[in-house]
């Protein structure tokens, strides 16, 4: 068989194929397919419509609600931080230190790593309340200490996970499995972005390494996948391949473009899969992200004052350079800047996961660059439309790691689903205030817990949603980042 | 924030629509103008007899705080739909709502009067329950014909009632505030009001929308209140971008052009943009005849003038501006803008010479 006869075999086997499938939708629009029409119609009514000319998914569109936050900064710090050595001041647990943990803190519970008897540990830094609000902070954060009467901090999270990759997940897609859409997707479909020249969703990882959840915590499930978080690099090219190839002009970019446009127009007018528009608005946002996104990406545009203040090197990859990222996007329109920041794990099996010692350097490291991050949107009057949220995936035992039942030779806690703290600053939440109790040694929550749901859709209603209407119907479920558990807005820190 | 406006003025805020609570509630800009409203369509009204109907004032607003929630926009149990005075009148699955004059013989107040665990009393047990003043509001409005003419004062309301529908509007309000969000989509203005709103820009907005994509959009799906940014647009936008922007001005509440172009030619056109309440305008190299048309902006509260070539006598002619609330200078001109009387927003951050050098 000759190469032109495989070719015409194909194209048959093609146009039949094609032609089949056609003929099968076709009589289905008085069977089952009238059905289906008829279902969909009926769940329609009352709902937000997110359609948009097939050529822009990222139009904007206005919020359900008139709302202070127009975009999200998420500083995600992997690992778990400790809340007993930041935010949640324990002074009970300090005079309980070293002794027996009580069996009725251990009963019926399951740990990472803790086993046999643990005993408890006491803050291993001094707190003092810092600002006008009085807030108790440790001495771990002089930089954001600054900043402490814009922050709004919630010490009652609760998790249902107690691993690092599934609490993740559950944190930024709303179930501990991958194949959700994420936070910062759902948010990109719901109010498309202000830049057309940039992704609404960008994501920036630094700490030497992905977070557990892996890719999938950006991704956008069951939503198009123009909507899923991208990647940006500090070195090189921020986005991979982006630059032309070598003797690859940018008008002859531009006629390929045209050419496969055409192609895949047509091919959406015979099978109608979203997923084609997604590519074709895909290849058109990376032809303007080749001057735009190089740009943006630049730190090297900013002043010797700026570096000063964030501690930041261009061309190296660290959540310094991250966060001052986060600001030239933020300036840029850019909806959603997810950033993660590995390296909190603190299980006191080494001295980098040391409570004193890893654990400090982690907490200087961050430290700078987010109180300059803040100044910074406050110097330009966008905290106020910025919601910044710092935290981890969950929290830390107030008892002492004893892996193996030993004693460790360094200090460290071990993973805590029942109570963590996370801060949330700008965007309509109120400033200066601290929400919710956790117990005399921070072990369980006793007033005003906040679900991992609960969080999410407070975020979704600064930003102008009811959590319930921004969702799409997938597998015969209205999916939405909450899910179907019973979720609280808590309009207590809204503004 | 509880007021009661939302539309542009331009495009015909009317009474009944704040009354109606049709418009969007949550809107800032026309906040005040709102509550104005609000005031004399609502509270006022006992007192001072405008000419308010007791629907808009009284009755409307129970409905909509009370029953809408499931009787609205969103979801019609029963067929029925308490939140515009066409689908009052229509009644629902268990027929008209009311016999004009007899409360006894009204299906509104039998359902409302039943014990608490009967199945067919309304509001449903586990929700909030009318008070017992809205409740004989709702009686003597029937008693006195309930249509819509009927005035308030023609319910001849005795001090208690009075003073009940003076509180009216504070507490629904917290009603709402304690049902969350989905009090608020009852309120929900329909498609019809909404596109009445936005009618008398629609087109030049939808013509500047794809000018400057991204860049124009309305506050809220219910509002026809315009915010712009050109952060995606960046140098490319300028004066006579500026100028052509100027042409829904009147709409916009939210203008937002740092690191743009604009010059100090944008005093000349600032003042089309009489009822902005947020301008940012850092990064450009606009200057004191810039300052000057901000001071003249009586509507604004937020302004933000971050690396300008604005001077120090500068900060005086901002200062006019008196509604001005928050001042965003950047660290190095803060001490200055704040001898000038600016509300300058603290930085919390030392100027970089002042830290460590790193």
């Amino acid at each position: 068989m000759n190469d032109l006869q495989k070719l015409m075999g194909e194209y048959e086997q093609a146009r039949v194929g094609a032609l089949t499938r056609r003929h099968f939708l076709q009589t289905c629009t008085t069977g089952l397919g009238a059905m289906w029409l008829a279902s969909t119609a009926a769940r329609g009514a009352g709902k937000l419509n997110f359609a948009r000319p097939a050529a822009e998914p990222l139009a904007p569109l206005p919020p359900q609600f008139a709302a202070k936050a127009k975009r999200v900064i998420y500083l995600h710090m992997a690992g778990a931080p400790s809340q007993l050595e930041l935010f949640d001041y324990k002074p009970d647990l300090a005079r309980l230190d070293g002794k027996d943990c009580p069996q009725s803190f251990l009963e019926g519970k399951r740990f990472a790593f803790i086993s046999g008897v643990p005993k408890m540990l006491g803050p291993q830094f001094p707190f003092h309340r810092a600002g006008k609000s009085g807030l108790w902070m440790s001495d771990r954060m002089p930089f954001l200490e600054q900043h402490v009467d814009d922050l709004c901090i919630i010490k009652s999270m609760r998790t249902d996970e107690f691993n690092h990759a599934p609490a993740q997940l559950l944190l930024h897609t709303g179930s501990p499995r991958l194949g959700s859409a994420s936070m910062g997707s759902w948010v990109t479909y719901g109010l498309g972005t202000e830049n057309q020249n940039l992704p609404g969703y960008i994501v920036l990882v630094s700490g030497g390494k992905t977070p557990d959840g892996g890719k999938g915590l950006w991704g956008s499930g069951f939503l198009p996948s123009v909507y899923q978080g991208v990647q940006c690099r500090a070195k090189g090219d921020p986005v991979l391949f982006l630059s032309n190839p070598e003797g690859v002009a940018r008008d002859e970019r531009r006629r390929v473009l045209d050419a496969i446009g055409d192609i895949n127009r047509e091919a959406y007018q015979q099978h109608g899969d979203p997923e084609t528009l997604t590519r074709i608005a895909q290849y058109e946002l990376a032809f303007r992200m080749q001057v735009s996104a190089s740009e943006a990406m630049d730190l090297s545009k900013e002043s010797a004052a700026v570096h000063a203040r964030y501690g930041t090197k261009p061309g190296t990859e660290s959540f310094s350079n991250n966060c001052l990222l986060a600001r030239r996007l933020a300036e840029r329109g850019v909806r959603f800047i997810q950033l993660y920041h590995w390296g909190w794990d603190s299980h006191g099996t080494s001295d980098q996961t040391n409570l004193k010692s890893g654990f400090a350097e982690m907490c200087r490291g961050v430290d700078r660059p987010i109180a300059a991050l803040l100044a910074d949107l406050k110097e330009r009057g966008l905290l106020d439309e910025t919601l910044v949220v710092w935290g981890g995936e969950f929290g830390r035992t107030p008892m002492r790691e004893n892996r193996n039942g030993q004693e460790m030779k360094f200090i460290g806690r071990d993973h805590h689903p029942g109570a963590f703290t996370i801060w949330m600053a700008g965007g309509g939440v109120k400033p200066g205030m601290s929400y919710g109790e956790t117990d005399d040694v921070g072990y369980d929550i006793v007033k005003n817990p906040v679900e991992v749901r609960d969080l999410q859709a407070t975020m979704l209603r600064l930003l102008g949603f009811d959590h319930h209407k921004l969702s799409v119907p997938f597998q015969g479920l209205d999916q939405k980042i909450t899910g179907v558990k019973p979720t609280r807005v808590v309009r207590e820190v809204i503004a | 924030m509880k007021a009661g406006g939302g539309g542009v003025e331009s495009s015909g805020l009317r009474v009944s629509d704040v009354a109606f609570g049709s418009v969007e509630r949550s809107s800032r800009r026309s906040g005040v103008i709102g509550r104005v409203v609000m005031m004399l369509g609502l509270a006022g009204s006992a007192c001072v007899g405008e000419a308010a109907t007791a629907y808009e004032a009284v009755v409307g607003p129970i409905f909509r705080a009370r029953c809408a929630g499931c009787h609205g926009a969103e979801k019609q149990k029963g067929k029925l739909a308490l939140h515009t005075w066409e689908r009052v009148v229509q009644g629902g699955d268990s027929g008209p709502l009311w016999v004009a004059g007899k409360p006894d013989e009204s299906e509104l107040v039998r359902r409302l009067k039943l014990p608490n665990d009967d199945e067919e009393h309304m509001p449903p047990a586990d929700e909030p329950q009318l008070s017992a003043e809205e409740m004989a509001l709702l009686v003597r409005w029937i008693e006195r014909g309930a249509s819509e003419k009927v005035l308030v004062e023609e319910l001849k309301l005795e001090p208690a009632l009075a003073r009940a529908v003076a509180e009216l509007p504070k507490k629904l309000a917290e009603v709402e505030q304690a049902a969350g969000p989905s009090a608020e989509v009852a309120h929900a203005v329909d498609a019809s009001t909404v596109e009445r709103n936005r009618a008398p820009l629609a087109a030049k907005v939808a013509q500047l929308q794809r000018r400057f994509p991204g860049a124009l959009s309305y506050e809220s799906r219910s509002s026809a209140t315009l915010r712009f940014t050109a952060a995606g647009l960046g140098r490319d936008f300028g004066d006579t971008e500026l100028a052509e922007l100027a042409a829904v001005g009147d709409a916009v509440d939210l203008l937002d052009i740092s690191g743009t172009a604009v010059t100090e030619k944008a005093a000349e056109v600032l003042g089309r943009f009489p009822n902005v309440r947020v301008l940012r305008m850092g990064f450009t190299a606009v200057g004191d005849a810039v300052a000057r048309a901000i001071g003249r902006l009586e509507r604004v509260e937020v302004v933000v003038l971050t690396e300008t070539g604005v001077t120090e006598g500068g900060w005086a002619e901002v200062a006019k501006a008196k509604g001005l609330k928050k001042f965003h200078v950047g660290v190095a001109r803060a001490e200055e803008a704040r001898r000038a009387g600016l509300p300058v927003v603290e930085i919390g951050m030392p100027a970089p010479a002042a830290e460590e050098g790193k």
